[in-house]
């Protein structure tokens, strides 16, 4: 079963004037298995950054990252080896920039295999690329097409398919649905959470969307000014949050609206998240957050455990959420904490 | 600055403040050829009326607002049997007098707040050119009071640059605001805002619109946006509307096989339910009904004629297999 650690994990960007942008600031998760951790928050608030540290894309100026026990990425480590690389594969937001137009679909489904493989036979490499091609809801004739013959959500699914050639063991989805109409986010949602048993992946989905992520997602980590406010099962944090800004996030998200309810209700937070260049002061969150106190201008909050799932506010334990009895709590990174709000996938 | 609802009760007018019917517009591709993006487009708004128009990516919903504004390229072809907005008819006024109505009658904001402002001048600057002539800098920060913005004497003075996302909105908002319209089109205004902020565009928008009895045209592809706003809502489907009704309603019952099936694709209700297929492009539409070929209820005649318009009270359906009577 594939285990995937971060810890402390921090990423500060020098700019112009000897300033930093403190884009991460001590992230740490724990997971195990097939399952799915999705990172949520504003833009800016650092999900991308975290996304391309577990991709391997970047490196951490402190904390370390462990894929099944062995470090993958600390400060200064030196390069990974290949099959560490391949075991993690990315599939970024946009679907028109991320794929090569000189290419047929069944030209891109057999790069990674064509590059990384040695040894795999060109009758192998066919085969694989057929069976993943019918994988993803593909014709065999539409192997000989071209990136821009293919429509958005196709375009996503052939992202998806390519990263998935070499049986990677962890996925990272950055914004994978953003740039999707309804109708097919919906087709490519089902996609991933059949990919993601046949291949026992364990994936990082960053979203902003908290009705996706409570569809996809067993653990879900709140991100704000690159800090973790909360993090733990998604039925926990996103049901019953215990941080203020994770309940702000889920009042603010639109609802439809069936009943007789007033139009567009009150803003829950106002103003815009401060720049990372200057985060403010004890807890990140103090100047939006509407239950400050003096404590929280001065002292950074150290994340506890708190009804099953990790958060840091001062105040938390002050507001406890209405528990159903016999509920039982799990610790954030126990492998089953938290089943995603969706009955067996179809 | 929270929305009073104010009773969306009938003021004495003479007649809608926007009346559209049978609009279609076309473009010119490289071969002289003609390809229609939209067709039968009905919209009648009376004062202080707020409605949505929803429907996915590619379906025509801007086409449409920028067909009434007047803002398509020189290559696209408008037509319609019917086409005022205030007291003008748009189909045989002067490109002189459909510039007069920019502003004062008709206004939009659109979805890249950003995109949509001159970075070299200063908010206060623009502000005021979409503000009436002779319009003081003391007026200019009253009115980026009026739409929330903090500490507005300060913002004038800086530059796009300098603004948040839902800051730029703000400015914008305030731009299409300035000489009081009749209409405005609001183009997915906060698609690209957080939804912290889109939570407090969308609240400001709605009590501006409630307050001024101004009539809104509310464009987007999210149904829970759309609800939040709009007590009447269009869908659109590959260019056509295919069913319009009273909201919540609409979207508690939908008539429609699509609607129900934007409906079901939603996530946060259980199982998901994607519509198989895709939408088709402009130029391959199907004969008949449109959303034939995905419609887990389509027959024989659905793929042969177009449906025609099934009308109630409040509502209508263009459909041959309804979900509801
Ligand atoms: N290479 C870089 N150099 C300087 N600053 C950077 C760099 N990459 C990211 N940042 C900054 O780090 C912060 C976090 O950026 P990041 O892209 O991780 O945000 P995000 O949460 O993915 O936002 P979004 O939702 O907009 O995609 C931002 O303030 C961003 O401007
Ligand atoms: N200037 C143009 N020239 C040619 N075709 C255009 C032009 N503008 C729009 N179209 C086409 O008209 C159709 C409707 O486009 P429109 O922009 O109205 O869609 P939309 O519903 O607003 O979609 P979105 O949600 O992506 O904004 C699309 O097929 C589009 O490609
Ligand atoms: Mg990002
Ligand atoms: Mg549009």
């Amino acid at each position: 079963m594939t285990t995937l650690v971060a810890q402390g994990l921090v990423r500060h960007f020098p700019v112009r004037g000897k300033r930093v942008v403190q884009a991460l600031n001590g992230v740490s998760f724990a997971m195990e298995g097939a399952v799915t951790l999705a990172i949520v928050g504003e833009s800016g608030c650092g999900k991308s950054t975290l996304g391309r540290l577990v991709s391997l894309l970047d490196q951490p100026d402190a904390g370390t990252l462990h894929l099944n026990g062995q470090r993958i990425a600390a400060p200064g480590l030196a390069k990974v080896q290949p099959q560490v690389r391949r075991a993690i594969q990315t599939v970024f937001q946009d679907p028109w920039t991320s794929l090569n137009p000189r290419l047929t679909l069944g030209a891109i489904l057999d790069e990674p295999l064509r590059l990384m493989t040695g040894g795999m036979n060109p009758a192998r490499r066919r085969e694989a690329v057929m069976e993943m091609a019918g994988h993803l809801g593909f014709a065999p004739e539409q192997l000989n097409r071209y990136p821009h013959m293919f429509s958005g959500g196709q375009r996503q699914r052939i992202a998806i398919g390519r990263a998935l050639m070499l049986h990677p063991a962890v996925l990272v989805l950055d914004e994978p649905v953003s740039a999707l109409d309804v109708s097919i986010q919906a087709q490519i949602l089902a996609l991933l959470l059949r990919l993601q048993r046949d291949y026992h992946l364990l994936m990082l989905f960053i979203s902003h969307d908290l009705a996706v992520v409570r569809h996809i997602a067993n653990q879900v980590l709140v991100l704000y000014l690159g800090k973790v406010m909360e993090v733990g099962p998604a039925a926990m944090v996103l049901d019953q949050p215990l941080h203020p800004y994770t309940k702000a996030l889920q009042q603010a998200a639109p609802k439809l609206r069936l009943g007789a309810e007033p139009l567009a209700p009150h803003a829950p937070l106002p103003g815009d998240p401060p720049s990372p260049l200057d985060p403010p002061r004890g807890c990140v969150f103090h100047p939006r957050c509407p239950h400050t106190i003096a404590i929280c201008r001065t002292e950074i909050p150290q994340p506890r455990l708190l009804e099953g799932r990790q958060v840091a506010c001062h105040r938390a334990h002050e507001w406890p959420t209405e528990k159903e009895p016999g509920e039982s709590a799990t610790a954030p990174g126990e492998p089953g904490g938290g089943e995603p709000d969706r009955a067996a996938d179809a | 600055m929270n929305s009073t609802a104010l009773p969306q009760q009938e003021q004495p007018r003479q007649g809608p403040v926007l009346d559209i019917q049978g609009l279609s517009v076309a473009f010119r591709s490289h071969h002289q050829t003609w390809t229609t993006v939209l067709e039968h487009f009905d919209l009648r708004l009376e004062q202080g009326q707020a409605t949505a128009i929803v429907g996915e990516s590619g379906s025509g919903k801007t086409v449409a607002a920028l067909a009434v504004m007047g803002l398509l390229p020189g290559y696209a072809r408008v037509e319609a049997r019917r086409l005022q907005a205030g007291n003008l008819d748009l189909l045989t006024a002067t490109p002189k007098a459909r510039r007069s109505l920019l502003g004062p009658t008709l206004a939009m904001i659109f979805q890249e707040p950003r995109a949509s402002l001159n970075p070299s001048l200063t908010v206060g600057y623009q502000l005021k050119e979409a503000m009436p002539r002779g319009s003081t800098t003391a007026a200019a920060a009253a009115l980026l009071a009026e739409v929330g913005m903090a500490d507005p004497r300060a913002r004038l003075r800086a530059f796009p640059h300098e603004l948040s996302g839902g800051m730029a909105q703000r400015v914008l908002i305030a731009m299409a605001l300035a000489r009081k319209p009749a209409v405005l089109f609001a183009d997915e205004p906060t698609t690209a805002l957080d939804v912290t902020v889109q939570a407090q565009i969308l609240a400001q928008l709605a009590d501006l619109q409630q307050r001024q009895r101004m009539a809104m045209v509310f464009i987007s592809h999210d149904l829970a946006v759309v609800s939040q706003v709009a007590r009447h809502a269009l869908v659109l489907y590959a260019g056509a509307v295919v069913e319009e009704g009273a909201l919540p309603e609409l979207f508690k019952h939908p008539a429609h096989p699509y609607t129900q099936g934007l409906i079901n694709a939603l996530p946060g209700q259980g199982d998901l339910q994607p519509i198989s297929g895709l939408v088709p492009s402009p130029g391959q539409w199907p004969p008949g009904c449109r959303f034939a070929p995905r419609c887990p209820r389509a027959s024989a005649v659905c793929h042969e004629t177009l449906p025609p318009w099934l009308t109630a009270d409040n509502s209508r359906v263009r459909c041959h297999h309804p979900l509801r009577p």
